[in-house]
């Protein structure tokens, strides 16, 4: 029995003729924090989109616990999400927000001002979010995923326009939250930040993977950027010098 | 069921629907309060006794149903607003069975559309009332009047709303 939380089985993604994501596999572990990795355009989101039922697979699966994330009976109680494409009601307050989603959700409001402090978002619940700057707003995002307090957190470009200190603080959130032994599934294309962040990577490059493991046996002694670096150019010489061979 | 209670919530806090409110009720009003004055000058341009008919009369109660677009533009706002804004997002990733948000929606729809209507046409036959009490010529309405207008105003608005968002579908699944 495998104690794997998230698993992505020969997942495959096509939007027209382009392969977004190519037989992807891998396993997230909890109790810790999974960097998933690439430059922009390598497939990071559009995992994430098929791991959150916001995607219908071309082929293969991303599950929860086994199971599709449109299958899960309370899917906010199991899987909070940070999504880069996600919003806010410009014109609704923080905290009407935020109750929008526990109705839907089933989950009891007294939850919101709970998250809120969390997030440390508190002087501003009672504030509409069109005057949110970017970093306030992924604050009031990652409020959105807790509020089911859920045993796994997926994100995506978390880091996206956080200031140093909200960087450090989500890092350290993230640290907190792991060390309680839920699983952390976070996708960036910032290396050097996230070589202090992670404990495990998953590297993909034009929806391939390319390298997973713990950070430690992916970096060796350099640093991720290196690494990270020396993989994909490998791997692109060689997608490269096949294709060149094939013509 | 909390579905609908969350759309209810989307609508309730968002100004945009007391906005709609306002002007359905204006319309109507405004509608209805006009048209005494329109119809007892009838006679020379549409052949018309002026309001000493009953039938003549029910019109101007009728116009107290004419607000019905404000009520479609709240139901096309349900939906289009989710995307607009981006949270059509967090509102799939809490009920991931998307025929199911799009059924509470269309609940919502029919149910804010029916109020929206009950509230502009109900102050508008007020004021078609007022309106008529300055001209002392006017037959009284049929017995049936203000309730066929209020039937017609649930009538008109659903139907219409139901054709909006036929549209919408077939507009989304293009």
């Amino acid at each position: 029995m495998s104690t794997s939380t998230i698993s992505f089985n020969q997942l495959t993604k096509r939007y027209g003729k382009q392969l977004a994501v190519n037989n992807l596999n891998a396993e997230i572990t909890p109790g810790a924090i999974t960097g998933f990795l690439g430059p922009n355009g390598a497939g990071k989101s559009t995992a994430l989109r098929c791991l959150l039922g916001l995607a219908s697979p071309t082929s293969g699966t991303a599950l929860i616990k086994g199971v599709a994330y449109s299958e899960l009976e309370h899917p906010l109680h199991q899987v909070g999400a940070v999504l880069d494409s996600r919003g806010f009601h410009a014109g609704l307050t923080a905290r009407q927000n935020l109750k929008v989603i526990t109705a839907a959700a089933g989950i009891k409001d007294s939850r919101v001002d709970e998250v809120l402090e969390l997030v440390e978002l508190t002087d501003a619940a009672g504030k509409r979010t069109k005057g949110f700057s970017l970093g306030m707003k992924q604050r009031l995002s990652l409020a959105a995923a807790l509020l089911g307090d859920p045993q796994i957190l997926v994100l995506d470009e978390p880091a996206n326009g956080l200031d140093p200190i909200g960087i450090a603080w989500l890092r350290g959130f993230l640290r907190k939250f792991a060390d309680e032994g839920r699983t952390i599934l976070v996708s960036s294309h910032q290396l050097a930040e996230m070589q202090h962040t992670v404990d495990d990577v998953i590297i993909i490059n034009h929806g391939e993977m390319i390298v997973a493991g713990d950070i430690k046996s992916v970096v060796g002694d350099g640093t991720l950027e290196d690494a990270f670096l020396k993989l994909t150019l490998k791997n692109q010489a060689s997608s490269n010098s096949s294709t060149g061979g094939g013509k | 069921m909390n579905l609908f209670k969350s759309e209810w919530r989307k609508l309730i806090y968002a100004r945009s629907t007391y906005g709609l409110l306002l002007a359905s009720i204006a319309l109507a009003s405004l509608s209805a309060g006009v048209t005494p004055y329109v119809l007892s000058h009838a006679r020379r341009f549409m052949g018309v006794d002026g309001l000493s008919q009953s039938a003549i009369v029910d019109t101007v109660y009728g116009k107290a149903a004419s607000a019905y677009l404000f009520a479609i533009i709240l139901g096309v706002l349900l939906m289009a607003g989710e995307f607009r804004q981006g949270t059509a997002v967090a509102t799939f990733l809490a009920a991931p069975k998307r025929s199911r948000v799009f059924l509470a929606k269309a609940a919502m729809a029919a149910v804010a559309g029916a109020a929206f209507q009950l509230i502009s046409a109900g102050i508008a036959i007020v004021t078609a009332k007022i309106a008529l009490g300055f001209y002392p010529e006017a037959a009284a309405p049929s017995d049936t009047a203000i309730l066929d207008t209020i039937l017609a105003a649930l009538i008109l608005v659903q139907c219409s709303r139901w054709l909006a968002w036929q549209l919408a579908l077939y507009f989304a699944a293009r």
